[in-house]
Protein backbone atom coordinates (compact mmCIF):
# COMPACT_ATOMS: atom_id res chain seq x y z
CA UNK A 1 0.00 0.00 0.00
CA UNK A 2 0.93 3.60 -0.54
CA UNK A 3 -0.05 6.14 2.11
CA UNK A 4 -0.03 9.77 0.99
CA UNK A 5 -0.02 12.61 3.51
CA UNK A 6 -1.36 15.88 2.14
CA UNK A 7 -2.09 19.27 3.66
CA UNK A 8 -1.28 22.93 3.96
CA UNK A 9 2.31 23.77 4.81
CA UNK A 10 3.04 23.59 8.53
CA UNK A 11 -0.06 21.66 9.66
CA UNK A 12 1.94 18.60 10.72
CA UNK A 13 1.89 16.31 7.67
CA UNK A 14 5.40 15.06 8.39
CA UNK A 15 4.72 14.31 12.05
CA UNK A 16 1.59 12.36 11.20
CA UNK A 17 3.29 10.56 8.32
CA UNK A 18 6.06 9.54 10.75
CA UNK A 19 3.59 8.33 13.40
CA UNK A 20 1.72 6.20 10.88
CA UNK A 21 4.92 4.84 9.33
CA UNK A 22 6.10 3.69 12.75
CA UNK A 23 2.74 2.02 13.43
CA UNK A 24 2.85 0.21 10.08
CA UNK A 25 6.41 -0.92 10.76
CA UNK A 26 5.21 -2.99 13.74
CA UNK A 27 3.71 -5.46 11.24
CA UNK A 28 5.43 -4.83 7.90
CA UNK A 29 8.51 -3.51 6.14
CA UNK A 30 7.96 0.20 5.54
CA UNK A 31 9.62 3.04 3.69
CA UNK A 32 8.77 6.63 4.56
CA UNK A 33 9.87 9.23 2.04
CA UNK A 34 9.71 12.98 2.31
CA UNK A 35 9.00 14.72 -1.00
CA UNK A 36 8.59 18.17 0.54
CA UNK A 37 11.26 20.59 -0.75
CA UNK A 38 11.45 21.97 2.80
CA UNK A 39 12.25 18.63 4.40
CA UNK A 40 11.84 18.09 8.10
CA UNK A 41 11.33 14.34 8.25
CA UNK A 42 14.82 14.00 9.70
CA UNK A 43 13.99 16.68 12.29
CA UNK A 44 10.80 14.84 13.31
CA UNK A 45 12.66 11.55 13.77
CA UNK A 46 15.66 13.44 15.15
CA UNK A 47 17.83 11.44 12.76
CA UNK A 48 19.91 12.72 9.86
CA UNK A 49 18.40 11.44 6.59
CA UNK A 50 19.69 11.16 3.03
CA UNK A 51 18.40 10.94 -0.52
CA UNK A 52 18.68 7.15 -0.48
CA UNK A 53 16.69 5.15 2.11
CA UNK A 54 18.45 4.30 5.37
CA UNK A 55 17.25 2.13 8.21
CA UNK A 56 16.05 4.15 11.21
CA UNK A 57 14.07 1.61 13.23
CA UNK A 58 13.07 -2.02 13.05
CA UNK A 59 11.32 -2.58 9.70
CA UNK A 60 11.45 1.14 8.92
CA UNK A 61 13.60 2.88 6.35
CA UNK A 62 13.42 6.60 5.62
CA UNK A 63 14.68 9.09 3.06
CA UNK A 64 14.40 12.73 2.09
CA UNK A 65 14.24 13.16 -1.67
CA UNK A 66 16.83 15.60 -2.98
CA UNK A 67 14.90 17.67 -5.55
CA UNK A 68 17.97 18.92 -7.33
CA UNK A 69 19.35 15.42 -7.67
CA UNK A 70 16.00 14.01 -8.87
CA UNK A 71 15.73 16.58 -11.67
CA UNK A 72 19.40 16.13 -12.63
CA UNK A 73 19.08 12.35 -12.81
CA UNK A 74 15.85 12.69 -14.79
CA UNK A 75 17.48 14.99 -17.37
CA UNK A 76 20.59 12.82 -17.42
CA UNK A 77 18.49 9.86 -18.62
CA UNK A 78 17.07 11.99 -21.44
CA UNK A 79 20.57 13.23 -22.37
CA UNK A 80 21.93 9.68 -22.52
CA UNK A 81 19.12 8.61 -24.86
CA UNK A 82 19.59 11.67 -27.09
CA UNK A 83 23.37 11.14 -27.28
CA UNK A 84 22.81 7.49 -28.19
CA UNK A 85 20.41 8.44 -30.96
CA UNK A 86 22.11 11.54 -32.28
CA UNK A 87 25.70 10.33 -32.29
CA UNK A 88 26.83 13.30 -34.39
CA UNK A 89 26.00 15.51 -31.40
CA UNK A 90 28.57 13.77 -29.18
CA UNK A 91 31.11 16.50 -29.89
CA UNK A 92 28.52 19.10 -28.98
CA UNK A 93 28.09 19.94 -25.31
CA UNK A 94 24.57 18.58 -25.01
CA UNK A 95 24.65 18.55 -21.21
CA UNK A 96 24.86 22.33 -21.03
CA UNK A 97 22.14 22.78 -23.63
CA UNK A 98 19.71 20.46 -21.90
CA UNK A 99 20.60 21.86 -18.48
CA UNK A 100 18.29 24.80 -19.18
CA UNK A 101 15.36 22.36 -19.31
CA UNK A 102 15.43 21.93 -15.54
CA UNK A 103 13.80 25.36 -15.36
CA UNK A 104 10.99 24.41 -17.76
CA UNK A 105 7.47 24.26 -16.32
CA UNK A 106 6.41 20.76 -15.49
CA UNK A 107 9.88 19.21 -15.40
CA UNK A 108 10.14 19.22 -11.60
CA UNK A 109 6.66 17.74 -11.19
CA UNK A 110 7.32 14.98 -13.69
CA UNK A 111 10.72 14.19 -12.20
CA UNK A 112 9.18 13.99 -8.73
CA UNK A 113 6.32 11.80 -9.93
CA UNK A 114 8.85 9.39 -11.45
CA UNK A 115 10.92 9.46 -8.24
CA UNK A 116 7.81 8.62 -6.16
CA UNK A 117 6.86 5.89 -8.63
CA UNK A 118 10.29 4.28 -8.40
CA UNK A 119 10.16 4.38 -4.58
CA UNK A 120 6.75 2.71 -4.38
CA UNK A 121 7.96 -0.03 -6.70
CA UNK A 122 10.89 -1.13 -4.53
CA UNK A 123 10.00 -4.77 -3.89
CA UNK A 124 11.22 -5.10 -0.33
CA UNK A 125 8.69 -2.61 1.10
CA UNK A 126 5.17 -3.78 1.82
CA UNK A 127 4.05 -0.27 2.66
CA UNK A 128 5.33 3.10 1.49
CA UNK A 129 4.43 6.34 3.27
CA UNK A 130 4.85 9.49 1.19
CA UNK A 131 5.05 12.84 2.93
CA UNK A 132 3.90 15.05 0.06
CA UNK A 133 4.84 18.69 -0.52
CA UNK A 134 2.30 21.42 0.41
CA UNK A 135 -1.04 21.15 -1.36
CA UNK A 136 -0.39 23.18 -4.52
CA UNK A 137 2.60 21.14 -5.70
CA UNK A 138 1.13 17.89 -4.34
CA UNK A 139 -2.07 18.28 -6.37
CA UNK A 140 -0.08 19.16 -9.51
CA UNK A 141 1.88 15.93 -9.09
CA UNK A 142 -1.28 13.87 -8.47
CA UNK A 143 -2.96 15.50 -11.49
CA UNK A 144 -0.11 14.73 -13.87
CA UNK A 145 -1.23 11.19 -14.78
CA UNK A 146 -4.67 12.48 -15.82
CA UNK A 147 -3.27 15.41 -17.78
CA UNK A 148 -0.79 13.04 -19.43
CA UNK A 149 -3.63 10.69 -20.35
CA UNK A 150 -5.55 13.42 -22.19
CA UNK A 151 -2.49 14.47 -24.19
CA UNK A 152 -1.34 10.91 -24.87
CA UNK A 153 -4.70 9.99 -26.38
CA UNK A 154 -4.50 12.97 -28.77
CA UNK A 155 -0.85 12.37 -29.64
CA UNK A 156 -1.40 8.67 -30.28
CA UNK A 157 -4.34 9.43 -32.58
CA UNK A 158 -2.29 12.00 -34.49
CA UNK A 159 0.71 9.69 -34.77
CA UNK A 160 -1.43 6.75 -35.91
CA UNK A 161 -2.72 8.91 -38.78
CA UNK A 162 0.88 9.63 -39.80
CA UNK A 163 1.76 5.95 -39.65
CA UNK A 164 -1.35 4.99 -41.65
CA UNK A 165 -0.55 7.63 -44.29
CA UNK A 166 2.99 6.27 -44.60
CA UNK A 167 1.57 2.78 -45.02
CA UNK A 168 -0.72 3.98 -47.78
CA UNK A 169 2.21 5.71 -49.51
CA UNK A 170 4.36 2.59 -49.32
CA UNK A 171 1.62 0.63 -51.05
CA UNK A 172 1.40 2.98 -54.03
CA UNK A 173 4.87 4.47 -54.27
CA UNK A 174 7.84 2.10 -54.65
CA UNK A 175 10.16 5.10 -54.23
CA UNK A 176 8.68 5.89 -50.85
CA UNK A 177 8.69 2.23 -49.85
CA UNK A 178 12.42 2.01 -50.63
CA UNK A 179 13.31 5.20 -48.82
CA UNK A 180 11.24 4.51 -45.76
CA UNK A 181 13.12 2.80 -42.93
CA UNK A 182 10.05 1.61 -41.14
CA UNK A 183 7.72 -0.93 -42.75
CA UNK A 184 5.10 -1.58 -40.16
CA UNK A 185 3.06 0.48 -37.70
CA UNK A 186 4.77 -1.04 -34.72
CA UNK A 187 8.22 0.06 -35.80
CA UNK A 188 7.53 3.78 -35.65
CA UNK A 189 9.71 4.68 -32.65
CA UNK A 190 7.65 7.72 -31.66
CA UNK A 191 4.42 5.68 -31.78
CA UNK A 192 6.02 2.89 -29.74
CA UNK A 193 7.34 5.32 -27.16
CA UNK A 194 3.94 6.98 -26.88
CA UNK A 195 2.32 3.59 -26.23
CA UNK A 196 4.96 2.82 -23.61
CA UNK A 197 4.39 6.15 -21.84
CA UNK A 198 0.62 5.59 -21.94
CA UNK A 199 0.95 2.16 -20.35
CA UNK A 200 3.22 3.46 -17.58
CA UNK A 201 0.92 6.40 -17.01
CA UNK A 202 -2.12 4.12 -16.78
CA UNK A 203 -0.33 2.00 -14.16
CA UNK A 204 0.59 5.05 -12.10
CA UNK A 205 -2.92 6.49 -12.19
CA UNK A 206 -4.63 3.19 -11.40
CA UNK A 207 -2.29 2.58 -8.47
CA UNK A 208 -2.74 6.09 -7.04
CA UNK A 209 -6.50 6.18 -7.46
CA UNK A 210 -7.35 2.63 -6.35
CA UNK A 211 -8.35 2.63 -2.66
CA UNK A 212 -7.06 -0.96 -2.44
CA UNK A 213 -3.52 0.21 -3.22
CA UNK A 214 -3.39 3.83 -2.07
CA UNK A 215 -4.74 5.71 0.88
CA UNK A 216 -4.79 9.48 1.24
CA UNK A 217 -4.65 11.28 4.56
CA UNK A 218 -5.32 14.99 4.74
CA UNK A 219 -3.82 16.75 7.73
CA UNK A 220 -5.29 19.99 9.04
CA UNK A 221 -5.37 22.23 12.10
CA UNK A 222 -8.37 23.90 13.68
CA UNK A 223 -8.01 27.24 11.92
CA UNK A 224 -9.86 28.97 9.08
CA UNK A 225 -7.04 28.83 6.53
CA UNK A 226 -6.34 25.16 7.09
CA UNK A 227 -10.05 24.30 6.98
CA UNK A 228 -10.56 26.24 3.73
CA UNK A 229 -7.53 24.60 2.15
CA UNK A 230 -8.72 21.15 3.17
CA UNK A 231 -12.05 21.80 1.44
CA UNK A 232 -10.22 22.92 -1.71
CA UNK A 233 -7.90 19.90 -1.54
CA UNK A 234 -10.85 17.52 -1.36
CA UNK A 235 -12.46 19.30 -4.33
CA UNK A 236 -9.19 19.02 -6.23
CA UNK A 237 -8.90 15.30 -5.50
CA UNK A 238 -12.53 14.72 -6.46
CA UNK A 239 -11.86 16.29 -9.88
CA UNK A 240 -9.02 13.83 -10.29
CA UNK A 241 -11.37 10.99 -9.23
CA UNK A 242 -9.05 10.23 -6.34
CA UNK A 243 -10.68 9.85 -2.96
CA UNK A 244 -9.15 10.72 0.37
CA UNK A 245 -9.71 8.32 3.22
CA UNK A 246 -8.98 10.13 6.44
CA UNK A 247 -8.88 13.65 7.78
CA UNK A 248 -6.44 14.15 10.66
CA UNK A 249 -7.02 17.15 12.89
CA UNK A 250 -3.55 17.83 14.24
CA UNK A 251 -2.59 19.81 17.36
CA UNK A 252 -6.12 19.32 18.66
CA UNK A 253 -7.18 21.44 21.64
CA UNK A 254 -10.76 21.32 22.89
CA UNK A 255 -12.31 24.35 21.15
CA UNK A 256 -13.79 27.05 23.36
CA UNK A 257 -13.63 30.21 21.21
CA UNK A 258 -16.49 30.89 18.76
CA UNK A 259 -14.17 30.65 15.75
CA UNK A 260 -12.82 27.25 16.74
CA UNK A 261 -16.28 25.94 17.61
CA UNK A 262 -17.58 27.09 14.24
CA UNK A 263 -14.69 25.36 12.47
CA UNK A 264 -15.30 22.15 14.43
CA UNK A 265 -18.95 22.21 13.38
CA UNK A 266 -17.80 22.73 9.79
CA UNK A 267 -15.37 19.81 10.04
CA UNK A 268 -18.01 17.44 11.36
CA UNK A 269 -20.50 18.54 8.71
CA UNK A 270 -18.24 18.84 5.63
CA UNK A 271 -16.16 15.76 6.32
CA UNK A 272 -18.89 13.46 7.57
CA UNK A 273 -18.12 11.01 4.74
CA UNK A 274 -14.52 10.62 5.87
CA UNK A 275 -12.90 9.04 8.86
CA UNK A 276 -11.87 11.93 11.12
CA UNK A 277 -9.35 11.53 13.88
CA UNK A 278 -7.51 13.94 16.10
CA UNK A 279 -4.01 14.13 17.48
CA UNK A 280 -3.78 16.20 20.66
CA UNK A 281 -1.57 19.24 20.86
CA UNK A 282 1.75 18.65 22.59
CA UNK A 283 3.87 21.48 23.91
CA UNK A 284 7.19 21.52 21.99
CA UNK A 285 5.90 19.16 19.31
CA UNK A 286 6.38 15.41 18.94
CA UNK A 287 10.05 14.71 18.24
CA UNK A 288 11.97 11.45 18.17
CA UNK A 289 10.93 7.84 17.74
CA UNK A 290 9.94 7.36 21.39
CA UNK A 291 7.49 10.27 21.40
CA UNK A 292 6.18 9.40 17.92
CA UNK A 293 5.52 5.84 19.09
CA UNK A 294 3.53 7.02 22.08
CA UNK A 295 1.32 9.46 20.14
CA UNK A 296 -2.33 8.45 20.27
CA UNK A 297 -5.20 9.44 17.97
CA UNK A 298 -8.81 9.61 19.02
CA UNK A 299 -11.87 9.72 16.79
CA UNK A 300 -13.73 13.01 16.31
CA UNK B 1 -4.00 -1.93 -77.74
CA UNK B 2 -4.57 1.78 -77.78
CA UNK B 3 -7.12 1.42 -74.99
CA UNK B 4 -4.63 -0.61 -72.96
CA UNK B 5 -1.95 2.01 -73.48
CA UNK B 6 -4.40 4.76 -72.58
CA UNK B 7 -5.43 2.92 -69.41
CA UNK B 8 -1.78 2.41 -68.45
CA UNK B 9 -1.10 6.12 -68.92
CA UNK B 10 -4.25 7.10 -67.02
CA UNK B 11 -3.37 4.77 -64.13
CA UNK B 12 0.14 6.16 -63.96
CA UNK B 13 -1.13 9.76 -63.86
CA UNK B 14 -3.73 8.87 -61.21
CA UNK B 15 -1.12 7.03 -59.14
CA UNK B 16 1.27 9.96 -59.31
CA UNK B 17 -1.51 12.34 -58.32
CA UNK B 18 -2.53 10.10 -55.41
CA UNK B 19 1.09 9.82 -54.34
CA UNK B 20 1.55 13.59 -54.46
CA UNK B 21 -1.65 14.10 -52.47
CA UNK B 22 -0.50 11.60 -49.86
CA UNK B 23 2.96 13.15 -49.68
CA UNK B 24 1.33 16.51 -49.02
CA UNK B 25 -1.01 15.05 -46.38
CA UNK B 26 1.88 13.19 -44.74
CA UNK B 27 4.04 16.33 -44.67
CA UNK B 28 1.18 18.33 -43.12
CA UNK B 29 0.50 15.67 -40.49
CA UNK B 30 4.17 15.30 -39.57
CA UNK B 31 4.62 19.06 -39.35
CA UNK B 32 1.47 19.29 -37.24
CA UNK B 33 2.66 16.58 -34.88
CA UNK B 34 6.08 18.19 -34.43
CA UNK B 35 4.38 21.53 -33.88
CA UNK B 36 2.15 20.05 -31.15
CA UNK B 37 5.23 18.78 -29.35
CA UNK B 38 7.44 21.82 -29.81
CA UNK B 39 4.82 24.51 -30.32
CA UNK B 40 5.50 25.90 -26.86
CA UNK B 41 8.49 27.59 -28.51
CA UNK B 42 6.02 29.70 -30.50
CA UNK B 43 3.40 30.09 -27.80
CA UNK B 44 1.11 27.12 -28.52
CA UNK B 45 -0.26 25.01 -25.65
CA UNK B 46 2.17 22.17 -25.11
CA UNK B 47 1.92 18.64 -23.76
CA UNK B 48 3.40 18.08 -20.29
CA UNK B 49 7.16 18.41 -20.35
CA UNK B 50 7.60 14.75 -19.42
CA UNK B 51 5.96 13.54 -22.63
CA UNK B 52 7.91 15.95 -24.87
CA UNK B 53 11.22 15.06 -23.24
CA UNK B 54 10.59 11.30 -23.52
CA UNK B 55 9.84 11.68 -27.25
CA UNK B 56 12.74 14.04 -27.96
CA UNK B 57 15.32 11.25 -28.61
CA UNK B 58 13.03 9.79 -31.31
CA UNK B 59 12.02 13.00 -33.05
CA UNK B 60 15.11 13.62 -35.17
CA UNK B 61 13.40 13.04 -38.54
CA UNK B 62 10.32 15.00 -37.53
CA UNK B 63 12.40 17.97 -36.39
CA UNK B 64 14.36 17.85 -39.66
CA UNK B 65 11.13 17.91 -41.65
CA UNK B 66 9.87 20.83 -39.56
CA UNK B 67 13.05 22.74 -40.39
CA UNK B 68 12.62 21.97 -44.09
CA UNK B 69 9.01 23.16 -43.86
CA UNK B 70 10.21 26.32 -42.19
CA UNK B 71 12.73 26.90 -45.00
CA UNK B 72 10.07 26.48 -47.70
CA UNK B 73 7.54 28.69 -45.89
CA UNK B 74 8.02 31.48 -48.44
CA UNK B 75 6.93 29.15 -51.23
CA UNK B 76 3.78 27.71 -49.65
CA UNK B 77 1.77 28.60 -52.75
CA UNK B 78 4.32 26.83 -54.90
CA UNK B 79 3.90 23.75 -52.72
CA UNK B 80 0.12 23.94 -52.94
CA UNK B 81 0.13 24.59 -56.69
CA UNK B 82 2.41 21.64 -57.28
CA UNK B 83 0.02 19.43 -55.35
CA UNK B 84 -3.16 20.72 -56.98
CA UNK B 85 -1.88 20.73 -60.55
CA UNK B 86 -0.21 17.33 -60.18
Amino acid sequence: MIYFFLGKGGVGKTTNAAINALRLSKKSKVLIASTDPAHNLGDVFDISLEHRPINIAENLDACEIDYKRVVEEYLKQITIKIKRKYKYLSAFNLDDSLNILKFSPGVEEDALLRAIWSLVNIDIYENVVIDLPPTGLALRIMALPIINEVWLDKLLKARKKIVDTREALKNISPVFADSSQKDKTNTDEVYNELKKIKEENRLIYSRFSDPKSSSIFIVMNIDKLSYAETLRTLDGLRELEISAKTIIVNRYIEPVADDSLSIMRGIKKSFSNYSIKALPYKEGGIIGIKQLNSAEYFPL
Amino acid sequence: MQLKAFWKLFSSIARNKATDDLYFILAEREAGFALILFGFLVGLPAPPAGITLRLLPFMENDIKRLRIRDESMDDLFGDLARMLMG
